[in-house]
C-alpha cells in the first residue's frame, strides 16, 4: 500500500510538472501579447493573474516552496496591475518575464532533481514595485451594487463593476433562458453580441422554470450604449434587457446616497453568474477534446509500432518463401494479400502516432521574441522580428532541441549582422533592423530560415581567416559555399564578428552539431551589405524512417531515404579523376563519388562498386558507390553505443531481420568529404 | 456502496490529486471537469453524493456555481465543498454564506480532505 501511494504521487508530480510547464508557456505568450499591445487589457491581465494564481495553488500542493512564494509574489504584482493600483510599463513587463523565466528554471531543476535556486532577489524586486499599501480590499471602492450580486462576485469582479459605475457606464441586466443540455451555443452567441457592445461583468445561472430542463442566465453588462440600443442589437424578444444600476454620473452627491440607490434598485434580483472574457465554448472545448500524454508513452508506442513493422516484414518474407513450396501457393497468396492490408493499416497507425507527437513551432518562436526583446535592449539595437509559419508542426523532440540553435542564430544576426543605427543610415537602410524567421514544410522536411538585413558576411574575409588558421591553402580556389562552410568549424570566428557580447552561447559549430544530431542540415547564404540567411532543414520526424538498404564489401548499411535522390548503375568507363578524387557527369553537372568501402576503410575489395546512390541535402549532391542495392525498408533508428558514437558517418543502428546494421548519416558523410579536402568537390545541382 | 463525486476544477493535476487521495479511503466514482458551464450540463445527467469546486475557473467562478446549486431544489442537499487557493478572506466568507458545506484551502493536507469527505458520506 505504501508503495502504491508513492507511485501515485510520483505520477501526480509528473503531471504537476507538465501542467506547470504549460502554464508557464501560456503565461509567456500572454505576457508577449500584453507587451505587444502596450496597454493594460483587463481581460488579458486577468487571465495572466489567473495563471499565476493556478501556479501558486499547484506548487503549494506539491510542497514546492520556492515556486509557491515566487508565484505568490507574482500574483500580488499582477493583482495590483489588474486592479489598476500600478500602471503597466515596459520595465514591469520585463520584471514579469524575468519572474516567469525563473519559475521555468525552477521547474527544470525540479525535473532534473537538482537543488532549488534562490528566489529572494526576484521577490525583493517584485516587492519593491508593489506598493507598500498592500492589497486594498474591494470594499474600499464605492459599492452601489445589490448585496445578492456582490455575494457571488470575486474581489476582482467587484472591482470591475465598481470601476464601470465610476466612469459612468450603463449597467444593464440581460435575462435569458436556455435548454440545459444545449445552453452553451445560445449563451455563446448572446455573449458575443454583449462583448461587442461592452464588458461582461458577470453571468449568473439560476434554476430555470423546470429545473431539470432549462436554465436561466442573468448577465450584467457595463456598456456605453442605452438599454434600447442593446435590445435592438440582441433582436430577440425572449431575452429581456433592463437597467441594473443607474449611471453614477446621474447620482451626484454623497457616497452613501449612491449605496442606497444601488440597493433599492428593483431590477437586481438575487441572480448573477459570471462569464470571464474567455468564451464559454472555448473553455469547454479544450477540456473535452484533448488529453495530455507523457512524451515517453508516445516514445514507447512508437517503438512498439516500429517493432510491429519489423514483424510485418518477417511475415512478408515467410509468405514469399511459402510461394516456392508445392501445395502452399494458394495459401501463400492469401498471406501476401493479408500482409499488404496489414502494411497499409500499419502505415496509418504509424502516421497516427507520428501525428500525435507533432507540436507547432509557435512555442519556440515565443522564446525567440523574448530573446530579441532582451538582447536588443542590452546592446541598444532596435530590430523588428517577423515570425512566419508558427503553426508549422514538427516532432516534439525536434522542436525542443531547436530552441537553442535558433536562439544562437538570432543572437548572431542581432549582434553581428544588424549594424548600429548610424551605420544603417549611412548605408541607406531603415534605422530599425529586420530579422525574419520563417518556417514551412517542404515534403518530408521542415525548412526554417532566419534572415537579417544586416551587413552580411564577406567571403573573402572568411577565406583569409581560414588560410590564417591553416584550414585552406593560400591561393586555393574554393567555391563560395565551401568558404562559408568554414564558419561551421569549431572555434572559427572572424575578427569582424567578435563583439563585446560575443562569448555568450555557442558557436556555429555547435549549432551545426545540434542540427545534424536531429538529422538536419544548416546552410548559410549571405550578401555583403544586404544581409545573411541561415537555413535549417529538418526532418518532420525522427522515429521511423524509410531507408535504402545497400551492400558494401560484404557489410549491409541503411541509407535514410529522405536523403536519397536517385540511383544508377556505375559505368567504370565514365568515371573521371582529378588528383585522387573520382566523379562522373550527371546531367551536365559533376557528381563527386565516394566509395563507402574506402570511406569506412573496410577490409576487402573496394573496386566492386556497381551502383551509385545519389544523396543530397539542400543544394549539395554526392554519389555513394556501393556494391549492391537490397531495396527499401522501414527502419527504426536506435542510438549506437559510445564506442561507435565517434565514428564519422554513422547516425545509428537498426535491426533488420535478425541482424543489426548501421544507418548512415548522410549529412555527416558530406561534411567529412568537404572538410579540409579540396579534393572532394561537391557538386552544386 | 460507491459514491459519485463531481469535481469542478480547472487544474487537471489537482483533479487527479483529489481523485487519488479519495480512492485510498473508499469506493468512489468521479466525474471531472474544468469548466463551470460543463458542470451545469453534467449535473442533470447523474446523481451525485458530493460536489467539489474550485473558485477560480475560466468561465464562471465557483461562487456563482455554489449560488446556483444551493438555490436549486435538485442540488441544494448535496454536500458541496469549495477547494481553493488561499485567496481573499472575503471570498471564503462569501462561499460559506452562499451555503457551501466546507471551504478547504489549498495547499491542504491529503488526510484533511479524506477526513472531511468521510464526515459527510458516512
Amino acid at each position: 500500500m505504501e508503495k502504491e501511494i508513492t507511485r501515485e504521487s510520483e505520477a501526480n508530480t509528473k503531471e504537476f510538472l507538465a501542467e506547470a510547464e504549460e502554464i508557464v508557456e501560456s503565461l509567456n505568450s500572454d505576457l508577449m501579447r500584453l507587451a505587444g499591445s502596450g496597454k493594460a487589457d483587463p481581460a488579458l491581465l486577468n487571465n495572466i493573474f489567473r495563471e499565476a494564481h493556478t501556479l501558486k495553488g499547484l506548487s503549494g500542493m506539491f510542497g514546492f516552496t520556492a515556486m509557491t512564494s515566487l508565484s505568490h509574489n507574482l500574483e500580488n504584482l499582477l493583482d495590483s496591475l489588474r486592479l489598476g493600483k500600478i500602471d503597466l510599463s515596459p520595465s514591469i513587463i520585463d520584471l514579469l518575464l524575468e519572474a516567469i523565466s525563473i519559475i521555468h528554471t525552477l521547474l527544470e531543476m525540479r525535473n532534473t532533481g537538482k537543488e532549488d535556486i534562490s528566489v529572494e532577489e526576484i521577490i525583493d524586486k517584485i516587492n519593491s514595485v508593489v506598493s507598500d499599501q498592500g492589497r486594498k480590499g474591494a470594499s474600499d471602492a464605492p459599492s452601489t451594487i445589490d448585496k445578492a450580486i456582490m455575494n457571488v462576485l470575486t474581489e476582482y469582479e467587484e472591482h470591475r463593476l465598481n470601476e464601470s459605475i465610476k466612469v459612468g457606464l450603463n449597467i444593464l441586466k440581460v435575462q435569458s433562458s436556455f435548454p440545459i443540455m444545449s445552453f452553451d451555443q445560445g449563451l455563446a452567441e448572446l455573449t458575443a453580441i454583449l462583448k461587442d457592445k461592452g464588458e461582461i461583468i458577470t453571468t449568473l445561472p439560476t434554476p430555470g422554470f423546470s429545473p431539470g430542463d432549462t436554465i436561466n442566465f442573468d448577465i450584467i453588462v457595463a456598456t456605453q450604449i442605452a438599454k434600447e440600443t442593446l435590445e435592438r442589437a440582441i433582436d430577440n424578444l425572449e431575452i429581456k434587457v433592463s437597467l441594473a444600476v443607474k449611471p453614477a454620473k446621474e447620482l451626484p452627491g454623497a457616497e452613501v446616497e449612491k449605496v442606497k440607490a444601488g440597493i433599492k434598485l428593483p431590477s437586481l434580483d438575487e441572480q448573477a453568474l459570471k462569464v470571464e472574457e474567455k468564451s464559454a465554448k472555448e473553455g469547454i472545448k479544450s477540456i473535452t477534446h484533448s488529453v495530455r500524454v507523457d512524451i515517453s508513452k508516445l516514445d514507447n508506442l512508437m517503438n512498439i509500432v516500429g517493432e510491429v513493422v519489423m514483424l510485418k516484414a518477417s511475415i512478408g518474407g515467410i509468405a514469399e518463401t511459402l510461394k516456392t513450396r508445392d501445395g502452399s501457393v494458394g495459401l501463400a497468396g492469401e498471406l501476401s494479400k493479408t500482409v499488404k492490408i496489414l502494411e497499409k493499416r500499419l502505415y496509418e497507425l504509424q502516421q497516427g502516432v507520428l501525428e500525435s507527437r507533432m507540436v507547432p513551432l509557435g512555442q519556440v518562436f515565443e522564446k525567440l521574441s523574448r530573446t530579441i526583446r532582451k538582447l536588443g535592449r542590452e546592446i541598444g539595437k532596435e530590430v523588428d522580428l517577423v515570425l512566419n509559419g508558427a503553426e508549422t508542426e514538427l516532432d516534439k523532440h525536434i522542436v525542443e532541441e531547436l530552441a537553442n540553435p535558433l536562439i544562437h542564430i538570432i543572437r548572431n544576426a542581432l549582434d553581428h549582422g544588424i549594424e548600429a543605427a548610424e551605420e544603417r543610415r549611412r548605408a541607406g537602410k531603415k534605422e530599425k533592423g529586420l530579422i525574419k524567421v520563417s518556417a514551412f514544410q517542404k515534403g518530408s522536411h521542415v525548412v526554417i530560415t532566419v534572415e537579417d538585413d544586416g551587413r552580411g558576411i564577406d567571403p573573402d574575409m572568411v577565406l583569409r581567416k581560414a588560410v590564417e588558421r591553416g584550414l585552406a591553402e593560400k591561393g586555393a580556389t574554393l567555391k563560395r559555399e565551401q568558404i562559408l562552410d568554414f564558419m561551421f568549424l569549431p572555434g572559427f570566428s572572424t575578427k569582424e564578428e567578435v563583439s563585446e557580447i560575443s562569448g555568450r552561447g555557442v558557436g556555429m559549430d555547435v549549432v551545426k552539431k545540434n542540427i545534424t544530431d536531429l538529422s538536419g542540415m544548416v546552410e548559410i547564404e549571405t550578401e555583403k551589405g544586404r544581409g545573411t540567411t541561415v537555413m535549417l532543414i529538418l526532418p518532420l520526424t525522427l522515429a521511423i524512417v524509410k531507408a535504402l538498404i545497400v551492400e558494401v564489401a560484404g557489410s549491409v548499411y541503411a541509407i535514410p531515404l529522405n536523403a536519397v535522390l536517385e540511383n544508377f548503375v556505375l559505368e567504370p568507363s565514365k568515371i573521371e579523376t582529378i588528383e585522387t578524387s573520382e566523379f562522373v557527369y550527371l546531367r551536365d553537372t559533376t557528381l563527386p563519388l565516394i566509395r563507402l568501402c574506402n570511406f569506412f576503410q573496410l577490409s576487402g575489395n573496394c573496386e566492386n562498386g556497381k551502383y551509385v546512390v545519389v544523396v543530397g541535402l539542400a543544394e549539395k549532391k554526392l554519389g555513394l558507390v556501393v556494391d549492391g542495392l537490397r531495396g527499401q525498408q522501414d527502419i527504426v533508428m536506435k542510438s549506437v553505443g559510445k564506442r561507435l558514437e565517434e565514428v564519422k558517418g554513422i547516425a545509428g543502428a537498426t535491426d533488420i531481420g535478425q541482424k543489426t546494421i548501421l544507418v548512415l548519416d548522410v549529412g555527416d558523410i558530406m561534411d567529412e568529404c568537404m572538410k579540409g579536402q579540396a579534393s572532394y568537390r561537391l557538386a552544386k545541382g | 456502496m460507491s459514491y459519485n463525486v463531481l469535481i469542478v476544477e480547472d487544474s487537471p493535476t489537482i483533479r487527479s490529486l483529489i481523485i487519488t487521495t479519495l480512492e485510498d479511503v473508499g469506493d468512489f466514482k468521479f466525474v471531472e471537469t474544468g469548466s463551470g458551464f460543463e458542470a451545469l450540463k453534467i449535473l442533470p445527467r447523474e446523481r451525485f453524493d458530493l460536489i467539489v469546486t474550485d473558485i477560480n475557473m475560466p468561465d464562471i467562478n465557483g461562487l456563482e456555481l455554489v449560488s446556483f446549486l444551493k438555490k436549486s431544489d435538485l442540488y441544494k442537499d448535496i454536500p458541496l465543498f469549495i477547494i481553493s487557493t488561499e485567496g481573499s478572506k472575503q471570498d471564503v466568507a462569501k462561499g460559506l454564506a452562499l451555503g457551501a458545506n466546507e471551504y478547504i484551502i489549498k495547499p491542504f493536507k491529503l488526510e484533511e480532505l479524506q477526513r472531511t469527505v468521510l464526515k459527510y458520506l458516512h
